[in-house]
């Protein structure tokens, strides 16, 4: 179902327009309601409450738009206890006007004004009589209550115009932001605080660097003055700070434009999103948004970089790594950061911007986060869901870490400081006395993969198997810096795989290996690089086996095979796993292309499954009073406990705190069958609203 | 999926007795020495090199289910005689025999009459030796392809704490947890903490050759010998239990005894 405004016209290029000449209609199409006529329109799929609600058409009527904090809650409580004559009423959207009545008698509204268990926000209001909306009225809450935020720029006046240019974006972009957040979206606002600091230190780095006068910028302590006089490297700062102030505008536009177009007054701002047009996607944003501020906020519970640097340079190095590449994990628990994470503070939060990118796809970077823009019509689709957002946000979870591993003393020279590290495993490997340090054994782990590489392969670097033993080689310093390099992407990938399954899929192998294999068989690239994710699921699969190398392969094998096979006739059905199926069964080509690599990879596994996954994050992403779990021993199928989250599906009365409990909840049934999806952009949008419960 | 047994009333937990006898003793023997009525339906069996795994239906005029949704009675009428599938699995080479039951009390029964047979004296009943299967394996897998298995729960008795004397520890792998390591591991080897109980899962995995069927199951055990099964509705995880058995054996936890596990009250 589609809401629709024409414009007369003669009225396409006037401004301001007469809302007495806009006609309101609304279509049952299944594609966008799009016609060859010389009006110019705007548009967005609305979605009745009650499936068998039928309208035809909206001659004379009163079109409420109702923007809530939580308009799940509000949805649940009028499902439970509204009339079906209300019901009948109520539509809803993804944009920030999540709740639409469409009324021919005001008892409705009053009807729904009292069952709601919050006031609204905002509301706005079109009578529309022989079709054509003859007044509008709207009403926002918070503008008045919620103090503006003054905008706090450093001065920026010499820099040069192109420079200028774009502090002056950023300044213009923030300005708008502001005045839009403190209306819809005033809990936004420490975000943008933090934002603007950051801005405001790359800002007095690039006068500083302009001026060379006064005192240089903390941020720039590391440098000396004649450091900083040198032009090569006064440009590599500048142009680093100006990329970053570029990147941040882009995303900014990017949120700026779609969490606020279509917000009341609704035709103030058309969405750039043409199919939702009229009343954006504020909440599909918001969704996306508050999954990624969840993910910050359970992530800022440790500071793990700090952890990393102070604590574990003086702790006892892990048990099991004094004859490396041999090692045992069995007692890694003891230098894990569970033990040192009651002594760290917690960390401020990262304040990453998300947004729906079509060009991008899923996909992270230092100051955003974009989600693929299909997930806005069928995000509750397996392919599309948002939980793949997970995988992205850990990739710079995991940088702060291994950069932290990585990270010496700042007395030291970068090429000191590779020699030191490189000597240390060195003393290990030939098992010579060391003092060795839980920093510099944690290390030591990752130089061994990245030896064992040499001879076995990786993620990316196929070395077909050879019988005889292969010898331990511990390389030259430059040849084992230049593999860490270069193996640096898959150690990260390997690490967020296992926390990805332990953080966000509770630890069920059964649910993640099919689901994630449901987002790679959505992708077109991924079959020219089967090998590569075939491995990545073997890896993780072993994190839950504890044996001989041979065993672990072995059992990751079948458990895979097996759980692909399982879902190849429902959810999974697509040629890809066909082929990956067949793969799993050729034990020749297992053996010669898939052993190898998994043997290197192993010891990345183990490091990150024992040593880096945090219960305190654990729990708090799952702290959640309707996440249950039973045993799996009565499910034919079940290879470990079942998760579950007990709340009934539909709108519900209440907030969800976890949402991704919710979320994984969802998808196990979406697996199973368990739920029925009639209409997928439909339930997308259920989906976003209850997403947006826990605000 | 395939399945090799058709049970009236799967989907039930099974009470299962483990007992080795003479070289020389056979599932047939014992179902005659138990002196059970058993259909003369010639039901499936399955044998390999290794195992014998065996469905029965025993015919009985007592009535051993008290609820009112299934209906066990040979006739369909609700009145007796009665049906109950039980079945039997005979280890070749270990000599273990493991016999499943729907219903504690029918299990009590077949065993009192075998306990009066003329083999009383050849029969010992089998228990998991539980202290030493946490220690010695030390969260490890036990694995035979197609077989993997690994302790699931853990219900711990403690000695050496006035305010705390049973600790259950639910979840996959408790024994990886670094709650186990950190505080109950040392209390185990300080023999301060005892195990119990504890459940092992099992799963039979993909393997073109042995011609078991891809399957898991988690079987409860306690100290004394009982075990219990959740039997799915294809009855394929039967064929766990005698990998599992076999397992133990070969890592020497199991023990051998006089006292029938039955007499323990379970609950």
């Amino acid at each position: 179902m589609w809401l629709k405004i024409l414009y007369e016209d003669d009225d396409i290029e006037k401004w301001p327009f007469d809302p007495k000449k806009i006609t309101c209609l609304i279509t049952n199409d299944k594609v966008a309601p799009i016609d060859n006529e010389k009006k110019t329109f705007r548009i967005s799929p609305i979605f009745p409450l009650n499936s068998k609600t039928k309208i035809k058409s909206l001659t004379n009527c009163t079109i409420y738009f109702f923007n809530y904090e939580n308009a799940y809650r509000v949805l649940g409580k009028i499902q439970k206890d509204g009339e079906r004559s209300l019901k009948d009423c109520v539509f809803i959207s993804c944009g920030l006007s999540s709740i639409i009545l469409i009324v021919n008698d005001r008892k409705f509204v009053n009807q729904f004004r009292k069952l709601s268990p919050q006031k609204e926000y905002a509301y706005e209001k079109w009578v529309v009589k022989n079709s054509k909306i003859q007044s509008i009225k709207y009403k926002v809450e918070n503008s008045s209550k919620i103090r503006f935020e003054k905008l706090k720029i450093h001065p920026y006046k010499i820099l040069p115009l192109t420079e200028r240019a774009i502090v002056d974006e950023f300044k213009a972009t923030i300005k708008l932001l502001l005045l839009k957040l403190t209306t819809h979206m005033p809990f936004e606002l420490p975000k943008i605080r933090r934002l603007i600091a950051e801005v405001n230190d790359l800002i007095t780095e690039l006068t500083f660097l302009e001026s060379l006068k006064g005192k240089i910028p903390e941020s720039l302590s590391e440098y000396t003055l004649n450091d900083l006089k040198n032009h090569g490297v006064n440009q590599v700062i500048k142009h680093q700070n100006i990329d970053r102030i570029l990147q941040i505008n882009s995303a900014l536009s990017y949120v700026s434009t779609q969490a606020f177009s279509g917000a009341i007054p609704i035709l103030e701002r058309r969405s750039l999103v043409r199919r939702n047009s009229l009343l954006g996607i504020g909440s599909a944003i918001l969704a996306l948004n508050n999954l990624a501020r969840f993910i910050e906020g359970s992530f800022s519970k440790i500071d793990f970089s700090s952890l990393i640097t102070t604590h574990m340079k003086t702790a006892a190095p892990l048990k099991g790594t004094e004859r490396l590449p041999e090692y045992n994990s069995n007692d890694w628990f003891e230098g894990s950061v569970n033990i040192f994470a009651h002594i760290t503070k917690p960390e401020t939060s990262y304040f990453k911007m998300p947004y729906f990118s079509g060009r991008l796809g899923y996909r992270e970077t230092e100051y955003s986060i974009a989600a693929a823009i299909q997930s806005i019509s069928s995000g509750a689709s397996l392919e599309w869901s948002l939980m793949t957002l997970t995988h992205e946000m850990l990739h710079g979870h995991v940088r702060t870490i291994i950069a932290s591993i990585f990270e010496g003393s700042e007395k030291l020279k970068v090429e000191d400081l590779r020699d030191s590290f490189y000597e240390t495993f060195k003393k290990n490997v030939h098992k010579k006395e060391t003092s060795e340090k839980l920093i510099d054994s944690i290390r030591n782990t990752i130089f061994t993969y990245c030896c064992n590489t040499i001879a076995m392969g990786s993620l990316t670097s196929k070395k077909p198997y050879v019988t005889t033993k292969l010898e331990f080689k511990l390389p030259k310093k430059e040849l084992l810096w230049s593999i860490f390099e270069v193996e640096n992407r898959n150690i990260n990938e390997i690490f967020v795989h296992i926390l990805d399954l332990n953080y966000f899929y509770a630890n069920r192998i059964s649910v993640y290996i099919p689901l994630i294999w449901c987002s790679w068989a959505a992708v077109p690239h991924i079959k020219g690089d089967l090998r590569q994710y075939i491995l990545r699921s073997l890896l993780t699969i072993s994190s839950k086996y504890v044996g001989s190398l041979h065993y672990r392969f072995n059992t990751s094998v079948s458990v895979l095979k097996e759980l692909l096979e399982r879902h190849s006739t429902g959810k999974l059905k697509h040629p890809i796993i066909q082929d990956v199926i067949r793969i799993l069964g050729d034990d020749e080509i297992l053996n010669r292309y898939y052993f190898p690599g998994f043997k290197a990879s192993v010891i990345m596994v183990d490091l990150a499954k024992h040593v880096f996954v945090s219960s305190d994050i654990k729990s708090s992403l799952f702290n959640d009073k309707y996440v249950t779990w039973e045993s799996g021993e009565k499910d034919e199928y079940s290879i470990e406990d079942i998760f579950k989250y007990s709340l009934p599906t539909g709108f519900n009365d209440v907030s969800i705190q976890s949402p991704f409990a919710y979320l994984l909840d969802y998808m196990i049934k979406v697996l199973y069958n368990e739920v029925e999806i009639t209409d997928l952009e439909k339930e997308t949008v259920f989906q976003f609203l209850a997403l947006n419960s826990n605000n | 999926m395939e399945r090799f047994f058709n049970f009236i009333t799967s989907q039930r937990y099974f009470h299962l007795v483990a007992f080795s006898s003479t070289p020389y003793y056979s599932l047939g023997n014992f179902w005659k020495d138990a002196q059970v009525n058993l259909d003369k339906k010639k039901l499936p069996i399955f044998e390999d090199k290794q195992f014998i795994v065996e469905h029965k239906r025993i015919i009985t005029d007592r009535e051993y289910y008290e609820g009112d949704k299934i209906d066990f009675s040979v006739n369909g009428n609700e009145k007796a005689p009665y049906n109950y599938d039980v079945f039997g699995i005979e280890l070749k080479k270990e000599k273990i025999f493991v016999v499943g039951f729907p219903f504690r009390s029918l299990a009590k029964d077949i065993i009192k009459t075998l306990l009066g047979s003329r083999i009383k004296k050849d029969i010992k009943f089998v228990r998991p030796l539980l202290a030493k299967l946490l220690i010695e394996t030390d969260g490890s897998d036990f694995h035979e392809s197609p077989y993997i298995g690994y302790l699931t729960t853990l219900g711990l008795s403690l000695s050496d704490d006035d305010n705390i004397h049973i600790a259950n520890l639910g979840g996959d792998r408790p024994i990886q947890s670094p709650i186990y390591r950190k505080v109950f591991m040392p209390l185990v080897q300080k023999e301060k903490c005892v195990l119990e109980k504890c459940s092992l899962k099992s799963q039979i995995l993909d393997d073109k050759s042995s011609g078991y069927p891809k399957t898991n199951s988690i079987m409860h055990l306690d100290e004394n010998g009982n075990f219990k099964l959740y039997i799915h509705q294809t009855v394929n995880n039967v064929f766990t239990v005698p990998f599992a058995f076999k397992i133990l054996r070969s890592i020497k936890c199991l023990d051998f005894t006089d006292v029938n596990p039955l007499i323990h009250n379970t609950e």
